[in-house]
């Protein structure tokens, strides 16, 4: 039934989807997971480094993190072909930008960018989409530290912890129960006081250090075992 | 949003015009090619030094409109990356602009390599953008900097888009007086403080000298460790008219 309306990407399906962008989104449930989580003082992103075979050079870059600019940074999961034509776009657009009006990019207009450019894919040229969804992380003046997550239709949001690539599903669920809970803080991490709003719901914002435990923890439950590298 | 480098870009290498058409009223040689009227000169001093350990870049800070100072303490040592400066003479508005794009391009070489660019890539794109764009451009300008791979390096890109690596180099209107005193006294390998005196001591004089230098003398100390910017005010010069 989907079968005539998912081989082009400028076409609706009757039931109004891009199958060829919910594809594309399939092909990064397969990557490594990474996991960003932004906490009061800054952004931890945390990314599974797969070694698919002993014989590959160590390699000097990685592909799942990259700078973009001084005060920004993305994560990757999916397709590192299509990765490296999105990164040289971001660098380049950050670049320019502060060429142009002598100023670091804020962090949402550099995203924004990007998916607009992921999502002239879906639209025009009979081309595929791009298989990568991205984590950025960084830091402008006017709303300090982000956290937005990316996909291939060119959808962007900003998160307060969020999961891409394989067994995002249960990174997810576990940041919802973790994330800002008292629970992710050790013995002599500053107890939260109770007031009288303060719901057991309420979330408060972890600091580096306990946003950095609690990506572990969320990257040892989606990696199920696997050995972690040093990444 | 659109964004276009129009007129000046790196170009393809092209043959130049023969040397008749070369003196003509749109394509004077850089050497006879004078301001426009109204237009902002750097006439200047400027120098860079090595010392054992890094580099020192030193300038005055008069700006001047034919006879009028537009500014009296502007700084002419502008930073292309990290540990790498440069000193700039000749049109300000010139200089500022080739400064922006070496510095954007230099921050696209980092993000994608990973590593701090090096002086010799920063001086090499900077005479590119100079040479290729002689007939356009009136900028002298001197680049310093430290990196882990050459250490200390400064490179002197005069008016035409020549590149030369040298120990030490002068530059702008005011350099003219002071070839044979930095000649004297210039030593290879000299301490961070005989170096700073020694580019004090230059500057003040060519201060002296050249109308169109003056106000008060800049200095920037690169190293692997970072950069110090420091000056010294008018009435602190080592050489000069005492009460300037």
């Amino acid at each position: 039934m989907a079968r005539r309306y998912d081989s082009s990407t400028t076409t609706f399906s009757p039931e109004g989807r891009l199958h060829q962008v919910e594809y594309a989104i399939e092909a990064i449930n397969n990557a490594g997971t990474s996991v960003g989580i932004l906490a009061s003082d800054g952004v931890v992103m945390a990314s599974e480094k797969k070694i698919t075979s002993g014989l590959l050079a160590p390699a000097r870059t990685s592909e799942k993190t990259y700078k973009l600019c001084p005060h920004a940074t993305c994560s990757v999961a999916g397709l590192t072909a299509d990765a490296n034509i999105l990164i040289d776009q971001a660098r380049l657009r950050a670049g320019r930008y502060a060429y142009q009006y002598q100023e670091p990019i804020p962090i949402e207009n550099l995203v924004e960018h990007v998916c607009n450019y992921k999502q002239a894919y879906t639209q025009y040229g009979g081309l595929r989409p791009f298989g990568v969804a991205f984590l950025f992380a960084g830091y402008d003046e006017n709303h300090g530290f982000q956290l937005y997550q990316s996909d291939p239709s060119g959808n962007y949001s900003g998160w307060k912890a969020t999961v891409i690539g394989a067994n995002n599903q249960a990174g997810k669920s576990l940041l919802k129960t973790e994330y800002g809970s008292s629970s992710s803080k050790e013995e002599g991490d500053e107890m939260k006081t109770d007031d009288a709003d303060a719901a057991a719901e309420k979330i408060t914002m972890p600091n580096v250090a306990e946003a950095r435990r609690l990506a572990v923890k969320v990257l040892n439950k989606t990696m199920d075992g696997a050995v972690a590298s040093p990444e | 949003m659109s964004y276009h480098h129009s007129q000046m870009m790196f170009s393809q290498p092209m043959p130049r015009q023969s040397m008749a058409e070369a003196d003509a009223y749109t394509g004077k040689s850089a050497e006879t090619r004078h301001l426009k009227p109204g237009e902002i000169s750097t006439g200047t001093t400027i120098m860079a030094v090595q010392f054992d350990g890094g580099v020192i870049l030193c300038a005055d800070s008069r700006v001047s409109t034919g006879a009028y100072v537009a500014n009296r303490a502007s700084d002419k040592i502008a930073q292309l990356h990290d540990h790498i400066w440069c000193c700039r003479s000749g049109s300000a508005a010139d200089t500022q602009a080739l400064t922006d794009y070496v510095r954007h391009y230099l921050a696209q070489l980092a993000v994608e390599t990973g590593r701090p660019p090096e002086v010799k890539v920063a001086a090499h794109l900077m005479r590119r953008l100079c040479y290729e764009n002689k007939d356009n451009l009136m900028a002298g300008v001197i680049v310093g900097g430290w990196d882990p791979v050459s250490g200390g390096s400064v490179y002197s890109i005069p008016l035409g888009g020549a590149c030369i690596p040298l120990p030490f180099a002068i530059g702008g209107s005011g350099s003219t007086f002071i070839y044979g005193l930095v000649d004297a006294e210039f030593r290879e390998n000299m301490t961070k403080d005989e170096a700073l005196a020694l580019v004090k001591k230059a500057v003040s004089h060519a201060m002296a000298r050249d109308g169109s230098s003056g106000g008060i003398i800049r200095t920037l100390v690169a190293t692997e460790e970072g950069n110090e910017k420091d000056y010294v005010s008018g009435n602190q010069l080592p050489y000069g008219p005492a009460g300037w």
